[in-house]
C-alpha cells in the first residue's frame, strides 16, 4: 500500500517542502523543526485569512489585547499539560483542579467553612498566604494521587486522571455548596486583573511560567528526563532512570501549574464559582496538540505550547470578527480545528519520511535495498 | 513427469517436500539449493548453528518466505505459497518460538482463531464443543472457556498445536518449541507429537536441544551455512556426531571454525569479588545459578536462547526480581533491588535488543549521557559539557556518521550499539553486562567492542560477556561458563577449550 501511493505523490510532495526550503535555508533544518514549522505556518495563514475577512477589527490593539489574555489562563493549564503529553500521558483533570484551586482560597477568605468530615471545619477568614498554600497543597496532591495511580499501579492516565477530575469537581461543589464569591482577596484580583505598566499582569505571569518551564525542560535533567520517559519508556529504565518518579512529578507539576491558573481565572473573572472555568479541560489540551507536541510523548515543548496557544487564540477570536452566521460558529471552528491538526500532521510525516530517507542513504542497512528506484530529486537540486 | 520421478527418487509418498530451495537476502546466500521432505507419520528435525538457514528454511516451507530457487511439493503436488494464508489452506501450519495467541480470549477461540466456523454468526456451544474435540486430540483436558492467560507455557503451546490441526494443517512445524518449557510440559508435548504421528501427521521439529532431537526425531537434516550437509536417521545418530555435522568436518572449515577458535583460559583470577550471585530462581527460566565475578576479570557465559542466561542478565541488572538467591554487589545485597540501584551501584547493563535501550527519536547526545546525566551535570544542564563528553566518545568508539546533535535513529546498527555502550563508559561502571555485545555486527565493529572490554578490563571493571554465539564469548572471556536449562552446566578456566566443547555442554 506504501509503494503504490508512494512514487507519484511523494515527489509532488517534496517539492511542496522545497516550496519552505528558502525560508529555512537548509532542508535539514526543516526536517529537524517540523514540529514546530508546521504549526508555525499554521498561525500565519489562519492569521492572514481572519485579518483579510476582518480588517477592521481581527488586527486592532484592542482585539489582540484580548486575544492575549483569553489565552493567558489557557497557558496556565496548557504548561501542564504539556509536561503530561511529553512524557506520554494525558490528564484531564486540569480544568477541575483549576477550578478548586480558585474556589478553595476563596472560600477560605471569607469565613466559609470548610468542613473536612472526620476532622470538622476549618474557618480562616482573612488570611490569603494561608488560604492559597492550602489549595496549592491541596492541588499538588490530587497530582501526586494521579501519579501514584499511573506510576505505582499501572492504572491508564486517562481513567486515573477522569477520577482524579471527578473528585476534585466534587471538592468544589460540596465546599461552595452553591455559593458564588464575589469578595475576592486582593492578592487573587491583583494577580487576575492588574496591569504591569501597559501590560496585563495575568500575560506577565503567563509568559514568566510559559519561560521558567521552557528553562526546566530544555536545560535541566528532570526536563531531559521527561523528554526521555517519553520518547522511549524502556530504555529510560535500561538506563537506570526512576521513570515512576518522573511520571509522578510530571503529574504534580501539571496539577500545581492547573491550580495557579485556576486562581488567576478567579481574579480574572472577578467571581469565584464551583463551576466556571470547567470548560477549559478541552482548550487546554487542543492547544498542546495543535502546536504539535506529540500525544505519544517526547516530541514537542513549550516553544510548540506558545504556537499552540496563539493558534487556538486565534482560531476561537477570529471566528467572532468575521461576518458569519452566528449559529454555525461552533460548526466553523471544529472544521477549522480539524484542519490545522491535519495540516501538522501531515507535515510531520512528511519529515520524518525524508528524514527516514537521508538516513537509508550514507549507512547501508541489512536488508535488501528497495526494488524501486529512487525518484529523481530534481525538484530539490534545482 | 518430474513429480514421478521425484516420487521414485524418495521411495516413500511425502506430505511436503522442498526442492532445491535458494533464497538470498541483499547478496547473501541463506540457502543454497536445500532439499527437505516431511513423510506422513513421522517427526523431522531441522538442526544447525546459528545463521545455518534453520529459519529460512521453515519461512520458505511456511509462506513466510517466497524462495528465489527450488519447488514446494504438499502431498506431491506442486504449489506456490505467497503468504502463510497460502499455505495454511495447503495443510502447513507453524508453531512459531513466540506463542502467536490472545492470552485475554478464551482458550476455544483461540483454538479456532480467525477460522470461521462458516457462518457469520457466532454460535458458542458450537465454538465451545469443535474446541473441546481439537483439544482432546492434543491431551488437553481444560475447559475451552478459561481464559488462555490461565494455562502454562505448555499447555498454551499444545492450543497452538490444537489451532494448528483444526485449521486442517498436518504438516506442523514446530520451531523451537521447548526453549521455554518445563521438563513436565516437555514430555507432555512430546507424548502429544508421537500420538499425532500416529494419526499420520508430519512435523518439522526445529531445536537447538540435540538430546530431544535423537530422542524423539525420526531423521533429522543437519544445515551448515544454507546448505543441507545430510539427513539421516535421528535414532542411530549421537549429540557428538551431530555437533560435528552442525560445525564441519572438512578440513578448511575445521580450521576455520575448530583452530580459530581454541582459546587457552588462563587461571582464574584472585582478585576481590565484585559480584556475587548465589542460588538465584527467577521463573521459569533461571534455576539455580551460582556465579562469582572478580575485579578485571571477563566471564563469559554462553548458552541457547531457552537456556535462561539472558534472565540471570535482566536479574543482576534489577530488571528481573529473582524468586529465590541472592546477588551481591561488593556484598551489596539489596544493590540490584532497581535498575537505577544497580546503576547507582556501580552495574552497567546492555540489552540484546538495542532498539529498546535507544530513544530512536533522540539526539546521540542525549541518549549517550542518559545513564550518566546525574554525574556529568549539575541540575541545569550545561549543553557545553554535554557536548564535549558526547564528541569524545564518538570519537574514541569510531562511531561512524554522529554528531552529538543527529538523532540516533540515523546511524546503523553497530553504531547505534556503540551509542548504548558509550553510555555506560561515562561513570565508569564497576560491572558491565554485556547481552549479546556484537551481535549483527561486522567484522570491524566486533573487534572494536572487543577492544573496549579489553580497556574495561584494564581498569579493573568486572565484565560479564552473556551470548548465545560461542565465538563471541570466547573471544572476549578469560573463564567461560555455560548455561542450559537454567543451569549452569560447565566451567571452564586454566585450560584449552574452544567452540565445540562449549556447543556439547550447551545442547
Amino acid at each position: 500500500m506504501n509503494d503504490l501511493s508512494r512514487a507519484p505523490e511523494a515527489s509532488s510532495r517534496r517539492s511542496f517542502l522545497s516550496l519552505l526550503a528558502p525560508l529555512a535555508g537548509r532542508r535539514e533544518w526543516l526536517q529537524r523543526n517540523a514540529p514546530l514549522v508546521a504549526p508555525s505556518a499554521a498561525l500565519v495563514l489562519l492569521t492572514t485569512l481572519f485579518a483579510l475577512l476582518a480588517p477592521e477589527t481581527f488586527l486592532s490593539a484592542g482585539n489582540i489585547r484580548n486575544i492575549l489574555s483569553q489565552t493567558a489562563v489557557l497557558a496556565f493549564l496548557a504548561t501542564g499539560v504539556t509536561f503530561v503529553l511529553l512524557v506520554g500521558e494525558i490528564d484531564l483533570s486540569v480544568a477541575n483542579v483549576a477550578v478548586l484551586a480558585g474556589m478553595l482560597p476563596a472560600l477560605m477568605f471569607i469565613g466559609h467553612p470548610i468542613s473536612v468530615p472526620p476532622f470538622g471545619e476549618i474557618v480562616l477568614p482573612g488570611n490569603q498566604a494561608v488560604a492559597i498554600g492550602a489549595a496549592i497543597f491541596l492541588c499538588g496532591a490530587l497530582g501526586a494521587l494521579t501519579g501514584l495511580l499511573v506510576s505505582r499501579l499501572g492504572v491508564p492516565s486517562i481513567i486515573a486522571t477522569l477520577g482524579v477530575m471527578l473528585l476534585a469537581d466534587g471538592l468544589s461543589y460540596y465546599w461552595a455548596q452553591g455559593l458564588r464569591v464575589y469578595d475576592l482577596m486582593p492578592a487573587v484580583v491583583g494577580a487576575g486583573s492588574g496591569f504591569i505598566g501597559p501590560l496585563p499582569t495575568i500575560f506577565v505571569s503567563a509568559c514568566a511560567v510559559l519561560l521558567l518551564a521552557h528553562v526546566v525542560l530544555s536545560r535541566t535533567r528532570f526536563g531531559r528526563y521527561v523528554y526521555m520517559t517519553g520518547a522511549n519508556r524502556v530504555a529510560a529504565q535500561l538506563a537506570g532512570i526512576s521513570t515512576r518518579r518522573v511520571l509522578l512529578q510530571v503529574f504534580i507539576v501539571a496539577a500545581v501549574l492547573s491550580a495557579l491558573g485556576g486562581m488567576i481565572n478567579v481574579g480574572r473573572m472577578g467571581s469565584a464559582d464551583a463551576r466556571s472555568g470547567t470548560e477549559l479541560l478541552m482548550p487546554a489540551i487542543a492547544a498542546v496538540v495543535l502546536g504539535g507536541t506529540s500525544v505519544f510523548g517526547g516530541v514537542g515543548g513549550i516553544p510548540n505550547t506558545v504556537v499552540g496557544l496563539l493558534l487556538y487564540g486565534v482560531l476561537n477570536n477570529g471566528l467572532d470578527q468575521i461576518q458569519m452566521d452566528i449559529y454555525l460558529k461552533p460548526f466553523a471552528r471544529g472544521g477549522f480545528l480539524i484542519i490545522a491538526i491535519v495540516f501538522n500532521i501531515v507535515a510531520l510525516n512528511l519529515a520524518a519520511r525524508s528524514r527516514a530517507r537521508a538516513s537509508e542513504a550514507p549507512t547501508p542497512s541489512s536488508s535488501p535495498p528497495p526494488e524501486v528506484p529512487e525518484p529523481s530529486s530534481g525538484g530539490l537540486s534545482s | 513427469m518430474t513429480m514421478t520421478m521425484a516420487d521414485v527418487a524418495t521411495e516413500r509418498p511425502t506430505s511436503a517436500r522442498l526442492a532445491g530451495i535458494t533464497k538470498t537476502f541483499g547478496g547473501v546466500r541463506a540457502l543454497d539449493h536445500v532439499d527437505f521432505d516431511a513423510r506422513p507419520g513421522e517427526i523431522h528435525a531441522l538442526v544447525g548453528h546459528n545463521g545455518a538457514g534453520k529459519s529460512t528454511l521453515i519461512k520458505c516451507l511456511t509462506g513466510a518466505h517466497v524462495p528465489d530457487e527450488g519447488e514446494i511439493y504438499v502431498h506431491g503436488v506442486r504449489v506456490e505459497f505467497q503468504s502463510p494464508a497460502d499455505a495454511g489452506h495447503a495443510g502447513v501450519g507453524v508453531v512459531y518460538q513466540e506463542l502467536s495467541l490472545f492470552p485475554s480470549l478464551s482458550v476455544g477461540e483461540n483454538v479456532l482463531g480467525r477460522n470461521a466456523l462458516g457462518s457469520p454468526w457466532i454460535s458458542w456451544g458450537r465454538i465451545w464443543h469443535v474446541a473441546r474435540e481439537h483439544l482432546r486430540a492434543v491431551g488437553l483436558d481444560v475447559d475451552p472457556r478459561t481464559p488462555l492467560s490461565h494455562l502454562s507455557l505448555g499447555e498454551q503451546q499444545l492450543v497452538e498445536i490444537a489451532r494448528a490441526l483444526f485449521s486442517g494443517a498436518d504438516v506442523i512445524v514446530l520451531d523451537e518449541p521447548t526453549s521455554a518449557l518445563s521438563p513436565s510440559e516437555r514430555d507432555l508435548l512430546f507424548a502429544t507429537l508421537h500420538r499425532l504421528k500416529e494419526e499420520g501427521r508430519s512435523f518439522v521439529l526445529v531445536s537447538h536441544i540435540l538430546e530431544e532431537v535423537i530422542g524423539n526425531a525420526d531423521r533429522v537434516t543437519v544445515l551448515r551455512d544454507g546448505r543441507r550437509v545430510t539427513t539421516t536417521d535421528a535414532r542411530s545418530t549421537t549429540k557428538s556426531e551431530l555437533v560435528d555435522l552442525m560445525l564441519g568436518t572438512e578440513a578448511q572449515v575445521l580450521r576455520a571454525t575448530y583452530e580459530g577458535n581454541v582459546v587457552d583460559l588462563p587461571a582464574a583470577s584472585t582478585a576481590p569479588v565484585v559480584l556475587e550471585i548465589r542460588d538465584l530462581v527467577w521463573h521459569p527460566s533461571v534455576r539455580g545459578v551460582s556465579l562469582t565475578v572478580r575485579r578485571g576479570e571477563v566471564v563469559g557465559i554462553y548458552g541457547d536462547l531457552g537456556s535462561g542466561h539472558f534472565d540471570l542478565a535482566g536479574c543482576v541488572f534489577g530488571l528481573k526480581r529473582p524468586a529465590e538467591g541472592t546477588i551481591s554487589v561488593n556484598g551489596d545485597a539489596a544493590a540490584t533491588r532497581t535498575p537505577t540501584r544497580a546503576r547507582d551501584s556501580g552495574v552497567a547493563y546492555l540489552s540484546e535488543d538495542r532498539r529498546r535501550a535507544l530513544a530512536l527519536t533522540q539526539s546521540v547526545a542525549h541518549n549517550m549521557t542518559l545513564a550518566s546525566l546525574h554525574r556529568i551535570e549539575r541540575f541545569f544542564l550545561d549543553p557545553g559539557r554535554e557536548n564535549a563528553v558526547t564528541t569524545r566518545l564518538i570519537n574514541e568508539l569510531r562511531i561512524a556518521n554522529a554528531t552529538p546533535q543527529r538523532d540516533v535513529g540515523a546511524l546503523s546498527g553497530g553504531n547505534q550499539q556503540k551509542v548504548v555502550l558509550a553510555r555506560w563508559l561515562v561513570l565508569p561502571p564497576r560491572i558491565v553486562v554485556l547481552v549479546e555485545p556484537t551481535r549483527g555486527m561486522d567484522v570491524g565493529a566486533k573487534s572494536e567492542v572487543m577492544r573496549i572490554v579489553e580497556q574495561l578490563k584494564r581498569q579493573a571493571v568486572a565484565v560479564l560477556v552473556v551470548s548465545t554465539e560461542p565465538e563471541t564469548v570466547l573471544a572476549m572471556a578469560e573463564r567461560v561458563v555455560v548455561m542450559h536449562r537454567g543451569q549452569v552446566t560447565a566451567e571452564y578456566s586454566a585450560c584449552r577449550v574452544d567452540k565445540r566443547t562449549l556447543v556439547e555442554a550447551g545442547s
